[in-house]
Order: C-alpha cells, then structure tokens, then sequence
C-alpha cells in the first residue's frame, strides 16, 4: 500500500516537473487574440514542412538501414558499432553544426521550406535509419532466418514482413513528425523570413515580439495537435518478436554510402575550418583565456544533464510499469521548446545554481524523445518477463529492481550519455536559463553572431572532445551495468 | 571499473565529479570576474566581449579612476531596453548600443540623465544628428551591400537590383526581428517614397535569396558563399581587410544617398554610480578609446579627427540620407511594418 502511495508522489512529482515551465505563462494570459487566417497559414506551412522532412527523413533513413545491414555482414562487433556512431553523428551533434558545415561545403544550398526539409532530413537520416534496423531485428530478424532457408527474396521478403514493423514504424515517424514540427535552428536560419512555422512563430513572440501571452496561445493549439498524437502512437506499438539479428535479406550497398554522405559533410565542413579556427585562438589570447570557464561549465553542464537524465528516465521506466499510469504517461512531452526554455528561465535562480535549472530544463525537453525512441521498446521487449512476475505476485518496485533495472540499465545510461552530448551543446534553451557564455554551445553560438565562425568551428571540436568525455562515462556505466547483467 | 559495480561508489564517484567540476567553475569564474565590481555597463558581446573594444577601454577607466567595471551582456538594442525594464540584480550604471530605431522605446522605458561633455567636436557626418543630450553617439557607420569581387561588377543603384543579372542574388534581414532589415526598409522608402518604394520591394522579389532573421545570421550565409549580395555595415569589409587580410570584401558605393547606424551611449537615472557613469561615456569619446572602437568593433568613430589617414577614412565619399526623411519614416514605423508583412516577400 505504502508502495503504490510512494509511486503517485512519484507519479505527481515527475508531472509536475514538465508543468512547471507553463505555470509562469498562466498569469500572462490576456485572452485570445491570434487572427484565424494567420493561424490556418502558419500551420499548413509548419505540417507541410514537418511532413515532408518525415517522409524524405523516413525514405532515406530505410535506406541507411538496409547500408548498415550490408556493412553489418562485413565488420560485426565493434565496427558496426563504430559505423552506428558515425552514421548517427550528424543527428548527435547539434544542428548548428550541420548548418555551418553543410553550407561551408554545398554552395548555393536552397532556403525557405526546401532547405528545411533537406537539412533535416541530412541531419536525421542516419539516426531514423538506426532505428529501423533496431525494428527490423526485432521484429523480423526471427523470420529472416526461415525465409533466406526457403529462398524468398529481399523485396518479397520486405513486402510481405511490412505488417509487423508498421505499428513501431508509425511510432519512429510520429517522433520524427514531432522533432521536426518543433525543431527551431533549422528553420530560424534556413527558413528565412519566408518560411514559417508555430514553433518559430512561438520564438519570434518571445525573443522579438517580447509577448509571452501570444507565444503561449500558439503553444496551445499546437500542444492540442500533438499530445493525443503521441499518446496514439505509443499505444499503438507492439511487442518483440524476440530480439534476433535480422540476416542478408534487405542490405543495400547503395544504402552505405548515402549513410555515410551527410557524416562526410559534417566531418568535411567542421575540418575545412579547424586550421584557421586554431590559429586565431592562438593569435588572440582573450578566445583562449574564455576556454577554461567554457570547458568547466561544458562538463559542469553535461555531467549533471546526464545524471538528471538517468533519474528521470529511471522514474518513468518505474512508472511505466503499471498499466494505467503508461497510459498517462503517453501524453508527457514537449510540444514546444522555446516556451519550455522561457519557462524554465522565470524560475531560474542566479549565479552558478542556475546550472541546476538548465539541465533540468534540457533534461525534460530531450527525455521524452529518448524513452520513446530506446526505453519503450525495450520495455515491449521485456513484456513477457514483466507479466509473469506480476503473475508470481512481484509487486512494482521489486520488478524494477530485480526484473526491468537490470536489463534496461545499460541502453538507459547511453541514453542519458547522449542527452548529456546535447545538452553541452545546446544553446537556445542554455541562453535563456544561463544568461552567460558559460557552456561551449553558448560560446560558440556567440562566436557565430560575432562572425568568427573559424574560432566557433573549433570549439566545435572541442566541444565533440568534452562530449566525448562525458559520453565515456556514461558508457562506463552502462557496461559495468550490463556486465553485472552477465 | 569493477568497482563501479557497486551502485553507492558510482553514485558516489559522479558526485564527486559534479562538485570537482562545480568548484573548479567557480574557481575560474571568481579569477577572472571580480564580485566586487563597481561600475555596471550594459552593452551587446560583440562589445562586451574580449575581442571586442570594452574590456581594454575599461581597464584604462579602471587605472584612472581606481574602480571596477563589470559588463552586463544583452544581445541586442532591443534586449537591451527588455533588460531595462525588468528589475534586474545589478544597477546598470551606463547603457551602451542603444540605436536609432531604439532610442524612442527607450526614453518611453525608463528616464535618462543628461551627459554633459566638454570640447567634443563630432563627425560632420553626424553632428547634424546628434541632438540628443541624453544619448551620446559613440560610433557610427553607413550601410550598404556587401559583395565579393570575384563575383563582379556591383550595380550603382538600388533599381538595378530588379535586373535578370541579381535573381535570386540578394540577402536581405527581417525589419520585423533585425534592426539592419528595418534599416534597409527605410533606405529604400526615403529614396523612393513610400509608394513607389514598396513597388520597388515587391519587384525585387526574384532577386531576394533569403531574408534572414537577423544580421548575423544574414552575414554568415554571404561569408559562406551562399549569398552573393547582403544588405550590411559599410565598415563590414574592413573587418576582413585588417584581421583576414582578405581584401576581396568590398561595399557598393551607390549613386544614390546611404542609410546610417548610429550607436549611443546612455546614463539611466537608476545609476548608482551616476557621476562615475557619466564620466565613463565622456571618457568613450576621448581620441586612444575612439581608435580602440574603430580597430575592435569595426565601426567609424564618432568624434573627428580620429579616422584620419586610416582605412576607415572612406566616408567623405558617401552621401547620406537627409535625417528629416529618416525620422518621419520611423515615427511610422509600425504601419511600414505591416506593408511590407503584406508584401510576403
């Protein structure tokens, strides 16, 4: 009794820290004021961007997949490993590094919607084609076996296996749909003035406008779009079929080589600049004499970013485990970053504590994304185990640590590595809550503004060392985890 | 590792990374900014910043008048009045970065003092501007468009910009969130008139690439070959001729009369320090602080004599729009606005 008490303290607690952030924004209210014929073109605008970088994102991530599957059954181990790291990089780092290197290296690079569309889909093809492999295995790899024995084909095989991933796919495409509806850095500097979508809208009410109330009425409308979209998709995932690597049907040679194009890119554009960017550090001794406050506040910054992310996504896995409060749990997320982050900010305290406020903010915007996207099905996976403690008479807690903890550990402590990666390099969410360069995003976001873009290249690299670092930890973690497994 | 296993000693061993961390932040951050400042300014990182002008003005004031200065950071003019009008933690005692276009929003915001100064003579440029005893301009510059030289020969005049030669060519700023966009839409209107100059802007619709949401976001993409033309400071190429030793950099220099950027500087009467504050704008003006603010924030200096026989003596070539038409223009500044949301550019 007492347990299933503690758990709705839980429960209200981890509900009220992605309240919060809006409770500042209630007082503002001033009634409603958004014309409908600007609201009707804002939103077909932001839908038709976010769909059409879901679906180039989800057709070019297919075939990084079948890319990763063919070099799968060359270099197993480690460097598949490797290649999963490679490939996903463009999406790890923030998109302000794909923005410089893309446009150092593609000249004449379209804007306005096409550009948004192109850049996102570069930025998340790698990451969404990693995932369908994740799916793939999981659902088909028990059936590849049987049907390489009897000869099928990959299309034949592909075709008629879709059914099974199609439900967990629809969840990738709605976390995908959702990322990119919300995604702000790509628009505010590809879009231009021409394109338009809410979540920028919502920016431009806060950091232009300076009119919360009317930010907030849009967040309204598209919280109301997005919240019963998720908790659908979620509901709609299905099982594992057991977890077996998927063998040769649906490799694609071509596939590796696309998996590899937006990595080159990013690698290219970010080498281009590293000389230069290293000279002037070098020439001018006040960028150096900023990097030891930088580098600290970076660590600073992602240490506790990962470690509020560890807690948070171990709290929801506890929680998710009853039935009923899962279902609730399908409608937590972040259905705008900006008004999070201005949140965030008028609860945020001075001084160096304000460190705390930031990686809890960057913590509730990126955890929702990362449970769907790696917990969940890992969850799915372990359902059978799950419903037979129950039926041996285990209660929730006990479940948690001896059944689900265990298991589900190691991908949770990567998971937090990478919010901790992007959290370091975050920047929108950081300028509101810090105030002051503190972080190497933020630096390097200002050394951007400031046109020194050599010296923010180079602080890029330094930022993907520290991140390095902190994610190093973090897989520490998970492998003492998942060597206390074995 | 395997010592790790033990879920208290890996709690324990991140805890202890957090505050090694935590205490090693605070120690650099102690080092290098001092809490017992004095002096509070607020201006924009590109002058805040250690690369920028303020840091060694500072340290010269400090030497001279035996006191601290911090620096308050806001990103723009616009952030800068936002900061104003919250009550903040730190008396801001100057105020530098205000604008033209801000000028009025901030009088509307909070009181100003008067800023006496003694023997300064102005840039005939501007003198004509300067009105003001609340604000006093520290810099200034013309703007223009930028391009490259080794992609031809720029045009002459704004008109020539509808040409088939510029389609999709030109990189513009958003006069909604940027001051540089608003900037170029009053240019265009006090050359043009209002009427014949919003048909000028929807004619030039082929020939505008990308109208960005800000200045710096405008200039990256034309540093990155993405845009041959942008809308930008006329002192904009000086920065890449003195510190790149890129002289490929080049402003057009159009028949027709520039558009300005003035910057001031402001005491507000919330100051503490208010003596100290007033003597602080004074001392921006002296000759070594007005070279200082030449060669690091790459703007003209707005007291005469000090650009002489530099790079940046250019200016006596440009005709500059007349302020009259400026600021008629501005006191419209909403419904100018609308007419070019209207435009869907």
């Amino acid at each position: 009794m007492r347990s299933r008490h503690a758990l709705y303290v839980i429960l209200i607690a981890l509900f009220g820290v992605y309240i919060a952030p809006y409770i500042p924004f209630f007082s503002l209210w001033t009634g409603w004021d958004v014309p409908l014929h600007n609201l009707l073109e804002i939103y077909s605008a932001s839908t038709q961007q976010a769909l059409g970088s879901m679906v180039l994102t989800a057709l070019l991530g297919v075939l990084v997949a079948g890319g990763l599957l063919w070099f799968r059954q060359r270099f197993a181990g480690q460097g598949m490993l490797a290649a999963e790291y490679l490939v996903a990089l463009p999406s790890l780092l923030p998109s302000l590094f794909v923005i410089i290197s893309v446009l150092s290296v593609i000249p004449r690079f379209p804007f306005g919607m096409k550009g948004v569309i192109l850049l996102h889909a570069l930025s998340m093809m790698g990451f969404a084609g990693i995932l369908f492999l994740r799916i793939a295995d999981d659902k088909w790899g028990a059936h590849s076996a049987v049907a390489q024995a009897l000869g099928a084909r990959g299309g034949f095989f592909f075709r008629k296996m879709f059914p099974l991933i199609a439900r967990d796919g629809l969840l990738i495409l709605t976390v995908l749909f959702f990322y990119f509806l919300t995604s702000i850095s790509i628009p505010l500097i590809i879009g231009g003035a021409t394109f338009t979508s809410v979540e920028k809208t919502i920016y431009d009410q806060l950091a232009t406008a300076h009119n919360p109330a009317k930010a907030f009425q849009y967040f309204i409308l598209q919280a109301i779009l997005l919240i019963p979209m998720f908790a659908l998709a979620q509901t709609y995932s299905s099982r594992s079929n057991g977890g077996v690597e998927l063998l040769r049907l649906c490799h694609s040679r071509i596939g590796f080589f696309v998996a590899g194009l937006p990595s080159a890119i990013l690698i290219m554009g970010l080498v281009l600049r590293l000389l230069p960017g290293l000279r002037a550090i070098a020439i001018y001794p006040e960028f150096s004499r900023s990097l030891p406050i930088v580098l600290t506040g970076s660590l600073l910054l992602g240490f506790l970013t990962g470690g509020f992310c560890v807690l948070l996504l171990a709290v929801w896995t506890l929680l998710s485990l009853k039935p009923h409060t899962r279902k609730l749990l399908g409608v937590l997320c972040v259905p705008s970053v900006s008004i999070v982050a201005y949140g965030f900010s008028m609860w945020t305290a001075e001084g160096e504590m304000a460190f705390f406020f930031a990686a809890l903010a960057l913590t509730v915007i990126f955890a929702p994304v990362l449970f769907r996207l790696g917990i969940y099905q890992q969850l799915l996976r372990l359902q059978t185990q799950i419903d037979s403690a129950r039926q041996m008479g285990a209660t929730t807690v006990f479940l948690f640590r001896r059944v689900v903890w265990p298991q589900i550990s190691p991908m949770l402590f990567i998971l937090s590595g990478l919010c901790a990666v992007w959290g370091m390099s975050d920047f929108a969410v950081s300028r509101l809550v810090l105030e002051r360069d503190w972080s190497l995003g933020l630096w390097i976001q200002s050394l951007m503004h400031q046109y020194r873009w050599d010296v923010a290249v180079a602080g890029c690299w330094l930022l993907i060392l520290c991140g390095f670092l902190v994610f190093l930890f973090f897989w520490s973690m998970a492998r003492v985890n998942s060597q206390k497994l074995k | 590792m395997a010592i790790l296993r033990r879920p208290y000693i890996s709690i324990t061993f991140f805890v202890v990374i957090v505050a090694t961390l935590f205490a090693a932040f605070r120690y650099f951050e102690d080092s290098s900014d001092s809490p017992t400042t004095d002096l509070y300014i607020l201006s924009y990182p590109n002058f805040a910043k250690e690369w920028g002008p303020g840091p060694e003005i500072a340290r010269r004031f400090e030497e001279q008048h035996n006191i601290k200065v911090r620096w308050i950071e806001a990103s723009n003019a616009g952030m800068i009045i936002e900061y104003l009008a919250k009550n903040n933690e730190y008396p801001i005692d100057v105020v530098l970065g205000l604008d033209i276009l801000s000028l009025e929003k901030a009088k509307a915001t909070i009181g100003w003092k008067d800023v006496p100064l003694r023997k300064v003579r102005f840039t005939k440029d501007i003198v004509d501007i300067h009105v003001d005893p609340e604000f006093i301009p520290f810099d200034w510059s013309p703007m223009t468009f930028i391009y490259k030289r080794t992609d031809g020969l720029p045009p002459k005049k704004l008109e020539e910009f509808t040409g088939e030669a510029f389609v999709n060519s030109l990189g513009l700023q958003d006069p909604n969130s940027s001051a540089t966009g608003m900037y170029f839409l009053i240019w265009v209107l006090s050359i043009m008139g209002e009427e014949k100059g919003y048909e000028y802007l929807a004619q030039l619709k082929p020939s505008i690439r990308v109208i960005s949401p800000s200045w710096s976001a405008g200039y990256s993409l034309f540093q990155n070959d993405q845009i041959p033309y942008v809308f930008s400071y006329f002192t904009s190429p000086l920065y890449h001729h003195i510190v790149e030793n890129n002289f490929n950099y080049q402003p057009i220099f159009f028949d027709q009369p520039h558009i300005y950027a003035i910057e001031y500087a402001g005491v507000p009467t919330t100051c503490k320090r208010c003596d100290l504050a007033q003597k602080f704008v004074a001392f921006l003006l002296e000759k070594e602080n007005q070279k200082q603010i030449m060669m690091k924030n790459f703007m003209l200096p707005a007291v005469l004599g000090v650009k002489d026989k530099t790079e940046f003596d250019f200016s006596q070539n440009i005709q500059l729009i007349r302020p009259k038409a400026f600021k008629e223009l501005l006191e419209k500044k909403e419904s100018l606005l609308e007419r070019w949301r209207d435009l869907q550019l």
